[in-house]
């Protein structure tokens, strides 16, 4: 009997290979390097070593800086100066010994010098209005950017130092060695840009109708630059959109700022007692008590009091940070100010927001309720919130964020009427820059470099937190099932992957070099996580891998390695590919189904059998006992189809003499046979996600894994057998990996129709 | 051609400037994308364009004067497309073989935050070596970064560019597609 089943693969193999296999090639084909999209990224990745493991978790050596602060600060309302003084501690944890330190000027972005705006190119218009002549040909610029008055060593001696735009050398006396530390101090002074002309990421909102002004204050002081074992000193300087590379510290900081002013900022509040009211102090302990609701600490009635006292004697708020990258502020004799308390762990956190009355009623009716509910989203998935309060800072047109504290949008009408979209804009962005917090604010990535790091990874997590917020206020979402989320759903990248590659860069590209910022380093990556964790991973194995990466890089600095290794290290899943296509090119997914054939069992050998015989110079004779499939389209009587056992006596057969009767109870008999071509326009290898439907109206999902691929990247063919008759076969049935062309995804085609025509019919019904 | 460009930048610089959202920090780009199709069976383009609804509100609401609340309860569909239709009939041209033709809005519907404008222009005649010239200028007075990404589609052959405030012109001789 063996020696039966030996002939038969042989004959099988021979059938199957081919006749083309007998054509004789008379030219040779070079060779070539490997270029399999499933070949590992040992060219794309850096070296592992004993910073940073091959697994993705910092190795043995693993060092970072630290730079502690401690500032003084006074905010000159009348004339919208601020003036500072700052020591700066550095404290050298590399084994290298440094001869001059770098600090960030980021404020110079907005110098009058500044070569910011002449970094982008720009056509003539062909007529102008005046008003738009004089802004762009005839304005004074903003007379902004750092006045640094001195810089000073411990014992009051200047250093030398020297302004490369946005950045300065400290040179130092002699080389600060690996593990000591150096104090130095900065005075310095600006004029505080107005946020809403110039898109600044801090400065302040003037309220024309009372004569106030709101201020969030960001990017305010001299920071020390990142050295790290990847960059060495980070030297990119601060163009506009790449954001801020920064390393951990502890910061002391006094806020003078006038009396009638609130405050709030990164750190905790160390002078409560100094700064609040009775009434203030008494309806802050009840807030620390209150898990379902914000207490107002200063009332609206109090803010709108406020906004004609124009003091003129000033208070000074002390706070002390621990472990953090930055820091901020907001201040405003406008704000309204709540909080709410919130268990995270087995820790109490307070959900804070600042508002003037144009934020209302919006503002008091959601923004700590949202900061609250953002807070255990991302600590479920990551790590516990470890800072002990999250402030939101209405500012309008404003996202931008900070440790413990970021300023978000969404202001309604004047007359208190606001749109779902203004409402759910500002659910949505304080989701997101609370969401900061977490990325990059304690997995400390380096923004300047990777723009994707932060954004995506919180865009992503901002997908799930949304949802999650929506389940847990209903009344927030009223008249929807689920909070209307802009990212994260596949279908929703699809316009942007199938655009003009000349005006696509792949996520793995600096955030200044890329086209457009928003689907780059936002919206892509969000996408692709989503399509990982829901598609390609899984929730169970995606989730464990994605905390681990938190928890490894909590209060460190990762670099993209760490994270697409970390990825792969925690579940056992090699991702290489995925990584390759989604981040290191411009790559799009498009699968489609392009051939059906179908076959029936039969006795007799196929016309193409008998020419491979003839060919071969067999007879039937030659040949051991088989069973053929015929071709079904070429059948041509009308006889039924009958079951493989009744169709094929040499099957039949065997089965008598090797098979059991219990055995041959059991066996599946299918009718209907099919060899299926899936093709792969698309450049990003895919599962493959495959929704049979059969002739009794039953569906069946099959999905292949994306090693399907691996052989062939233009096509592969997969046999399929059923004892019912298959009568339909879609690709990607529910829409899960962003293929760009769904025009092909169908067999039997299905004509669409052009999409014009499709969104007509909408627009009509 | 020369004559309606030029009207064209005039009425629609007096605007920009004027509406400056933070752009990196709310996560906002300026790009709008329209998909051209000729329809050769019956001699029609048909433009498919998805914008972001706020932009496309902010536009109407500076240009006309009207708020149309867009996606809201309070939104009226026969004044949207009125204003719609005024407002493509001034931003969007087609020319072929120095024939203008004119736009017609043909209805608008919504795709998450995204709104997608329908138009058409009619009794278009195509041939294989047409000299075709589109012109876009949605939203480009009102945002200086304005990027309007279009895909040309024509006799089974595809053409894509950036239009912008600086080329807001699209040019195809399809002899040499």
């Amino acid at each position: 009997m063996k020696h039966v089943l030996t002939c038969l693969t042989a004959a099988f193999v021979l059938f199957s290979t081919g006749l083309s296999a007998q054509e004789e090639k008379t030219e040779r084909e070079p060779g070539h390097y490997n270029t399999n999209k499933f070949k590992q990224l040992y060219e794309e990745f850096a070296t592992p070593n004993t910073y940073r493991t091959a697994s993705g978790a910092p190795g043995p050596d693993y060092y970072q800086q630290q730079a502690d602060y401690v500032m003084d600060i006074l905010l000159d309302d009348e004339n919208a100066r601020i003036y500072g003084e700052e020591t700066i501690t550095y404290t050298n944890n590399s084994p290298d010994a440094l001869e001059f330190l770098w600090v960030q000027l980021d404020q110079n972005v907005r110098a009058k010098d500044s070569k910011a705006p002449l970094r982008n190119g720009s056509g003539m218009n062909l007529a102008y209005t005046p008003d738009n002549f004089t802004q762009t040909f005839m304005g004074e610029s903003f007379d902004g950017g750092f006045n640094i008055e001195w810089v000073k060593d411990s014992r009051g001696a200047a250093l030398p130092h020297v302004i490369n735009f946005t950045m300065m050398r400290v040179d130092l006396p002699a080389p600060l060695l690996s593990g000591q530390s150096y104090s130095f101090s900065i005075k310095w002074w600006y004029n505080i840009p107005d946020h809403t002309v110039n898109r600044a990421r801090s400065g302040y909102e003037y309220f024309p109708e009372d004569g106030n002004r709101a201020y969030v204050i960001a990017q305010f002081f001299p920071r020390m630059a990142v050295y790290s074992d990847v960059e060495g000193w980070q030297n990119h300087q601060f163009w506009g959109s790449g954001e801020f590379a920064l390393p951990f510290g502890n910061y002391d900081v006094s806020i003078t700022v006038p009396e009638d002013h609130v405050l709030d900022a990164t750190g905790v509040l160390l002078n409560r007692k100094q700064v609040f009211s009775k009434d203030m102090m008494k309806r802050y302990e009840e807030a620390q008590k209150s898990y379902d609701k914000p207490v107002l600490i200063v009332t609206q009635e109090e803010a709108e009091a406020a906004e004609k006292s124009f003091a003129t004697k000033t208070k000074t708020w002390k706070f002390r940070a621990e472990n953090v990258r930055d820091y901020g502020f907001a201040t405003s004799r406008k704000f309204i100010w709540d909080m709410m308390a919130v268990k995270v762990g087995n820790r109490d956190v307070m959900a804070v927001s600042l508002y003037p009355k144009e934020g209302n009623p919006l503002w008091e009716e959601w923004s700590t309720r949202v900061v609250a509910s953002t807070l255990k989203s991302y600590s479920s998935h990551t790590f516990d919130y470890p800072y002990h309060k999250a402030i939101s800072v209405h500012a309008k047109n404003q996202g931008m964020e900070y440790p413990m504290i970021c300023w978000n949008y969404g202001r309604p009408n004047k007359d208190g009427s606001y749109s779902d979209r203004t409402k759910y804009g500002m659910m949505s962005v304080i989701i997101h820059e609370v969401g900061h917090n977490f990325f990059p604010m304690i997995v400390n990535s380096d923004e300047r470099q990777w723009g994707w790091m932060d954004e995506g990874l919180d865009t992503f997590m901002q997908y799930l937190a949304e949802q999650e917020f929506g389940e847990a206020y209903p009344a927030a979402i009223e008249g929807l099932d689920n909070y209307p989320s802009r990212r994260g759903a596949p279908s929703a990248i699809v316009n942007y992957m199938a655009g003009d590659q000349s005006y696509i860069a792949p996520i793995m590209s600096n955030p200044e070099n890329v086209y457009q910022l928003g689907p780059n380093a936002y919206a892509k990556p969000a996408t692709a996580l989503n399509i990982l964790r829901e598609t390609v991973m899984g929730r169970e194995l995606f989730d464990h891998a994605f905390k681990t990466y938190s928890q490894r890089w909590m209060f460190k600095h990762p670099t993209p390695e760490d994270f697409f290794r970390t990825m792969e290290d925690a579940s056992a899943v090699d991702l290489d590919w995925f990584w390759r296509s989604w981040f290191y090119t411009t790559d799009y997914v498009d699968i489609a189904v392009s051939n059906v054939k179908k076959y029936y069992v039969s006795d007799e050998p196929t016309e193409q059998m008998k020419e491979y015989m003839a060919a071969n110079g067999l007879t039937a004779a030659d040949l051991p006992p088989l069973v053929y499939l015929a071709d079904l389209d070429a059948k041509e009587s009308d006889e039924e189809i009958k079951d493989p056992l009744s169709a094929s006596s040499t099957l039949s057969e065997f089965m008598m003499d090797n098979m059991t009767a219990e055995e041959r109870a059991k066996v599946k008999q299918p009718k209907y046979f099919y060899e299926i071509e899936f093709e792969k326009p698309g450049g990003i290898p895919m599962p493959l996600i495959v929704e049979y439907t059969y002739a009794d109206g039953t569906k069946e999902e099959v999905r292949y894994p994306v090693e399907i691929w691996r052989k062939n990247d233009a096509s592969v063919k997969r046999v399929f057998s059923s004892d019912k008759e298959l009568v339909g076969i879609t690709v990607d049935p529910n829409l899960e990996t962003a293929d760009i062309d769904t025009s092909n995804n169908s067999w039997p085609k299905v004509d669409q129709g052009s999409e014009f025509e499709q969104l007509k019919d909408q627009v009509q019904q | 051609m020369k004559k309606f460009l030029f009207f064209m930048a005039v009425i629609m610089t007096w605007s920009a400037g004027a509406y400056k959202p933070a752009h990196v920090i709310n996560h906002k780009f300026y790009l709008s994308v329209t998909k051209v199709n000729y329809n050769a069976e019956q001699k029609v383009l048909q433009l498919v364009t998805r914008a972001f609804i706020d932009d496309i509100e902010l536009a109407i609401q500076t240009r006309y004067g009207v708020a149309l609340n867009l996606d809201t309860e309070q939104e009226q569909t026969s004044l949207a497309n009125e204003y719609f239709q005024r407002y493509i009939k001034r931003m969007m041209g087609f020319n072929a073989d120095v024939i203008s033709y004119s736009p017609n809005f043909a209805g608008y519907t919504y795709d998450g935050d995204q709104i997608v404008l329908l138009t058409e222009f009619a009794g278009v005649h195509l041939d294989k070596d047409s000299d075709v010239t589109f012109e876009n200028r949605l939203l480009t007075g009102l945002f200086d970064e304005q990027q309007n990404l279009t895909h040309f589609y024509v006799f089974g052959a595809k053409k894509s560019k950036v239009l912008s405030k600086e080329d807001p012109v699209f040019k195809w001789d399809l002899a040499r597609r």
